[in-house]
C-alpha cells in the first residue's frame, strides 16, 4: 500500500490527487447543484456505502459527495487495472477509507473487494456488480445483511437480473444503468468518444479511411461506429440481434459475420457487455499493446483486453461522467429514502428527467412546453363512442 | 513519450528497436520510395543531418536511409528526447545529438549539427536553415512544416543563397494528408485526451482555416461539436460555409466559444484584449507550429498562470473569468501525442526520400534556391498507398 511512509514524495502524490478530483468537480455541475442539494437532507449521516466503480479522479468526486453528505464511505476498484494512485492518496488524505492500490492485479483486486465487503456497506455503488457477487459468494452473512444496490453498467445489471431470477437477491437493486441520462450518454458518447481516443493515442494509427469493425451495436457499439465514421473510417458491425443488425444497417455501416467483416479490419472492438477471446500472449513491444500471433495474423491487443478507454485512456469525459454519477448519487439516496421489495428496479422517471433538466439549466438552454391544443383530441373521440 | 525509470538501457533499446519495427509495418510508401533514391543515388557518399521531431517514424526513415550507407546525424533536442529511440538509432550506428539542457536548445543544437557538416539537412521549422551560412559545407536542405517553409521563401526571394532547398509543405499531397488529416486528429484528440472533458455539444472555435483549420474543423464536428469558423479571407470564410460549418465575426466568436483552435492564419499573435472576451472556463489550444499564436509575454505579466492539471495553466483574466491554456501554448499534437499518425508519416517520409534523390541530382547540377518536384510525384507516391491499402485488403492481413 502506498503511503507517507514508502512514497518519497507523497505529498505531491496527493496534490496531484486532489487537483485531479478538483477538475472533475469544475466540469460537473449536476453533481454541483441537483445532486449536492438532494443528498444533504440528512437521510445518508451515518450510512455505510461502498462505491465500486474504476476508481479515477471523477469516482473520487462521487466519492467526496457522498463523504459530504455524511455517508461512511468506502471506495474500490472495479478493475485492477483502472485504479488511480494520486487519487487514491488524496481520498485518503480527506479520510475517506480506501481499499484500493494502484498498479494492482487480479489477486490483490480480489483482495481489495473483500476489504471492501468487510466494511459491511449497508448500499453498494457497483460496477459490472464486482462487489456485489463477492459478498454473496463469500460473505453470506453480510450479503444478507445488504440494503441495496444501484448497478452502473448492462454487464452488471444482467449479472443482478439472472440473481434475482434465481432468487438470490434479497434486497433492491437500482440498474442505473436503465436511466436515460446514463445509457444514452454514458454508454453511447462517452465511451464511443474515449474509446476512439484511447485506440489511437496508444497506437499511433491514422483512423480516416481505416476499416473499423464493432461488434455488438448496442449503444457502447453505435456511439463507438458513429464517432468512428465521421472521423472518416469504414466501419463494420458484427451483430447477432436481428433488429440491431438492420439499425446498423440503416445507420449506414457495413453489417456482416464476424468471419466476413474481422479478416479485413484494421481495428476491431468489442462492445457485447460479454466475455472473453484470444490465447496466449507472444511479445509485449510498447506500453498497453499484446502481441498474440493467431494463425498467420498478428493480432494487437490493447490495454491487455481491459476497457480500453478507462485502463489505456483517462476515462468517459468528465461532463459524462456528472450525468452518470448524478444517476448513481440520487440512485443511492431513493434507495435509502425508499421502501422497495426486493428485486431489480429502475430509477424514476421524475429522478432521471430532473437531473437532464439540471443540466440544460446549467447550459441555459430553455424548452418549450406543451400547449393545450396539441393534446391529442382521443378523449372526445371516446366520449363520443361511449355515449 | 513518458520516461522510463524502471527500464534498463538493454530493455529501452529492445523496446524502441520494437516502436521502430511497428512503425516500419505500417509505412510500405517509404520503404518504397527509398529504395528509388538508393538505386539512384550513391548513399555511402551521403552525410545526411535530421533536424526532424524524433519519433518511432521519423526513427524508422533515418534507419533505412543508414542501412543504405548514408552517413546520418540526428538532432535530438530536449523536448523531443526519446531514451528508447536514441538507444536503437545508436545502436545502429547514428551519431545522435542529444540536448541535455533546457538552456538556448535551438541555438546550441542547430549549430552543433552544421559543425557536423552534413551534406543536407532534413529540416524542422527552419531551425538550421536560419543558421546556416556561406561558410557551412550543408548544400541541401528539405524543409516539411509550414512555419519553416514561410521563412525559406522570404530569405530565399533576397538573398543569393547556395543552398538547394525542396520546400515539401508546398506539395498539395503533404498539405492534404499530413496538415489537414494527420494535424487534425492528432491535435482534436490530443486537446481531449489532456482534459478528459467531452466535445459532443461543446461550441468550438477555429481560427483560420488553412489546412490545419480544416483538420480540427472536422474531427470537432465528427465529435459533436459546434463549430464555428473565423479568418479573415472571405473566400476561406465562404468555403467553411459550405463546408457547414457556421461563420462569425472574430470577435463574437471568442466570446462564446468553449474550446478554441489556434491554427495559425497570420503571423501575429491574437491580442490580450482577444482572449479577454472568451467566456469563463473557455480552453484555448495553439495547433500551428509557426509564429507565436498567443501574446505569451503580455498574458503572464498581466495575469499570472496557475497549473490546474498535466498540460493545463489556468488564467484568471480581468471580467473574473478563469481561460485554460491547453498544452502550454505549444501545438498540442506535439506535446501531449505523438506527432501525426503512422499511416500519414508514411506520406511524408516518402516525399523526404524524393526530395533527397532531387537534392543529390541538383547538386550535381549546381543548381541552387528553391528546387521544385517531378510533377508526377504526388500521384506516384498516393497510387502507391493505395495499391499497399488494397493488397493488404486482399491478403486479408490484420495491419
Amino acid at each position: 500500500v502506498q503511503n507517507r511512509h514508502n512514497i518519497p514524495d507523497y505529498e505531491a502524490l496527493v496534490d496531484d490527487g486532489k487537483a485531479r478530483i478538483k477538475w472533475v468537480e469544475h466540469h460537473s455541475p449536476v453533481m454541483n447543484s441537483l445532486v449536492k442539494k438532494t443528498v444533504s437532507d440528512g437521510s445518508l449521516t451515518g450510512k455505510r456505502i461502498a462505491v465500486v466503480v474504476h476508481l479515477e479522479a471523477k469516482t473520487a468526486f462521487l466519492a467526496t459527495v457522498l463523504a459530504d453528505a455524511g455517508a461512511e464511505v468506502v471506495a474500490a476498484g472495479s478493475n485492477p487495472r483502472t485504479t488511480n494512485g494520486a487519487v487514491v492518496a488524496a481520498l485518503r488524505d480527506r479520510g475517506i477509507n480506501v481499499v484500493a492500490q494502484a498498479d494492482g492485479d487480479m489477486h490483490s483486486w480480489e483482495q481489495e473487494l473483500l476489504a471492501a465487503a468487510d466494511f459491511e456497506p449497508e448500499y453498494i455503488i457497483d460496477d459490472g456488480a464486482e462487489l456485489t457477487l463477492r459478498m454473496a459468494k463469500h460473505r453470506p452473512e453480510l450479503f444478507a445483511r445488504l440494503k441495496g444496490v444501484s448497478e452502473e453498467t448492462t454487464t452488471g445489471t444482467a449479472r443482478l437480473h439472472a440473481m434475482h431470477a434465481a432468487g438470490q437477491l434479497p434486497f433492491p437493486a437500482l440498474t442505473a444503468n436503465a436511466a436515460r441520462c446514463k445509457h444514452l450518454f454514458d454508454n453511447r458518447y462517452g465511451t464511443g468518444q474515449t474509446t476512439l481516443q484511447a485506440i489511437l493515442r496508444i497506437t499511433n494509427r491514422q483512423i480516416s479511411g481505416a476499416r473499423f469493425v464493432v461488434v455488438g451495436y448496442g449503444y457502447v457499439g453505435r456511439g463507438i461506429a458513429e464517432y468512428a465514421r465521421g472521423m472518416g473510417a469504414r466501419v463494420g458491425v458484427v451483430e447477432i440481434d436481428p433488429v440491431r443488425a438492420l439499425e446498423a444497417h440503416t445507420d449506414g455501416h457495413d453489417v456482416g459475420t464476424a468471419k466476413q467483416l474481422m479478416p479485413n479490419a484494421e481495428f476491431i472492438v468489442t462492445a457485447m457487455g460479454g466475455m472473453r477471446g484470444i490465447s496466449r500472449p507472444e511479445f509485449a513491444y510498447r506500453a498497453n499493446v499484446t502481441t498474440y500471433k493467431v494463425g498467420q495474423r498478428s493480432v494487437h491487443v490493447l490495454s491487455g483486453g481491459a476497457l480500453v478507454n478507462i485502463a489505456g485512456g483517462s476515462g468517459h469525459p468528465v461532463e459524462i461522467m456528472d450525468l452518470t454519477f448524478s444517476v448513481q448519487g440520487l440512485g443511492a439516496h431513493y434507495l435509502i429514502n425508499t421502501a422497495m421489495e426486493p428485486g431489480v428496479h429502475i430509477l424514476p422517471k421524475s429522478v432521471d428527467d430532473s437531473i437532464a433538466a439540471a443540466r440544460l439549466a446549467c447550459l441555459g438552454i430553455v424548452l418549450d412546453t406543451v400547449r393545450d391544443e396539441q393534446a391529442d383530441n382521443i378523449s372526445d373521440w371516446i366520449k363520443a363512442t361511449t355515449s | 513519450m513518458s520516461t522510463h525509470y524502471e527500464l534498463s538501457p538493454e530493455e529501452d533499446l529492445e523496446i524502441g528497436k520494437a516502436r521502430i519495427a511497428e512503425a516500419a509495418r505500417l509505412m510500405p510508401v517509404t520503404t518504397h520510395f527509398v529504395s528509388n533514391l538508393v538505386a539512384s543515388v550513391n548513399a555511402n557518399e551521403l552525410h545526411i543531418g535530421s533536424a526532424l521531431y524524433l519519433d518511432h517514424k521519423s526513427a524508422y526513415f533515418l534507419l533505412l536511409l543508414s542501412q543504405a550507407g548514408a552517413q546520418i546525424t540526428v538532432l535530438a533536442t530536449i523536448e523531443t528526447v526519446d531514451e528508447q529511440l536514441i538507444c536503437a538509432l545508436r545502436d545502429a550506428g547514428i551519431t545522435v545529438l542529444a540536448n541535455s539542457s533546457y538552456d538556448d536548445v535551438e541555438v546550441v543544437d542547430a549549430n552543433s549539427l552544421l559543425a557536423c557538416k552534413p551534406d543536407l539537412v532534413l529540416d524542422e521549422g527552419g531551425r538550421i536553415f536560419n543558421k546556416h551560412t556561406t561558410a557551412h559545407e550543408t548544400w541541401g536542405i528539405t524543409e516539411h512544416l509550414p512555419a519553416g517553409s514561410a521563412a525559406l521563401e522570404n530569405s530565399l526571394l533576397q538573398s543569393s543563397h547556395s543552398l538547394a532547398v525542396v520546400d515539401l509543405n508546398n506539395i498539395n499531397l503533404k498539405k492534404t494528408v499530413d496538415n489537414t488529416v494527420g494535424v487534425g486528429q492528432s491535435s482534436v484528440l490530443a486537446f481531449l485526451d489532456i482534459t478528459n472533458l467531452q466535445l459532443g455539444g461543446q461550441r468550438v472555435l477555429v481560427h483560420g482555416y488553412g489546412c490545419a483549420g480544416r483538420g480540427v474543423a472536422r474531427f470537432s464536428k465528427a465529435l459533436g461539436a459546434k463549430v464555428t469558423v473565423v479568418d479573415p479571407d472571405p473566400v476561406q470564410l465562404l468555403d467553411a460555409c459550405f463546408d457547414g460549418y457556421h461563420t462569425a465575426e472574430d470577435s463574437h466568436a471568442a466570446s462564446v466559444a468553449d474550446v478554441v483552435f489556434l491554427t495559425g492564419y497570420k503571423d501575429t499573435p491574437v491580442s490580450l484584449e482577444w482572449l479577454e472576451q472568451l467566456p469563463n472556463a473557455a480552453c484555448v489550444c495553439v495547433v500551428s507550429d509557426g509564429a507565436p499564436q498567443l501574446p505569451m509575454t503580455e498574458l503572464e505579466k498581466q495575469y499570472p498562470g496557475e497549473t490546474v492539471r498535466h498540460l493545463v495553466t489556468q488564467y484568471q483574466l480581468g471580467a473574473g473569468q478563469r481561460i485554460n491554456l491547453i498544452g502550454n501554448g505549444l501545438p498540442i499534437y506535439t506535446v501531449a501525442g505523438q506527432g501525426t499518425p503512422i499511416e500519414v508519416a508514411d506520406i511524408t517520409f516518402a516525399l523526404q526520400a524524393a526530395a533527397i534523390e532531387r537534392l543529390v541530382e541538383s547538386h550535381q547540377n549546381n543548381e541552387t534556391g528553391l528546387i521544385s518536384l517531378s510533377d508526377t510525384l504526388e500521384r506516384d507516391i498516393a497510387k502507391l498507398k493505395l495499391e499497399h491499402r488494397d493488397a493488404a485488403h486482399r491478403s486479408g492481413e490484420l495491419q
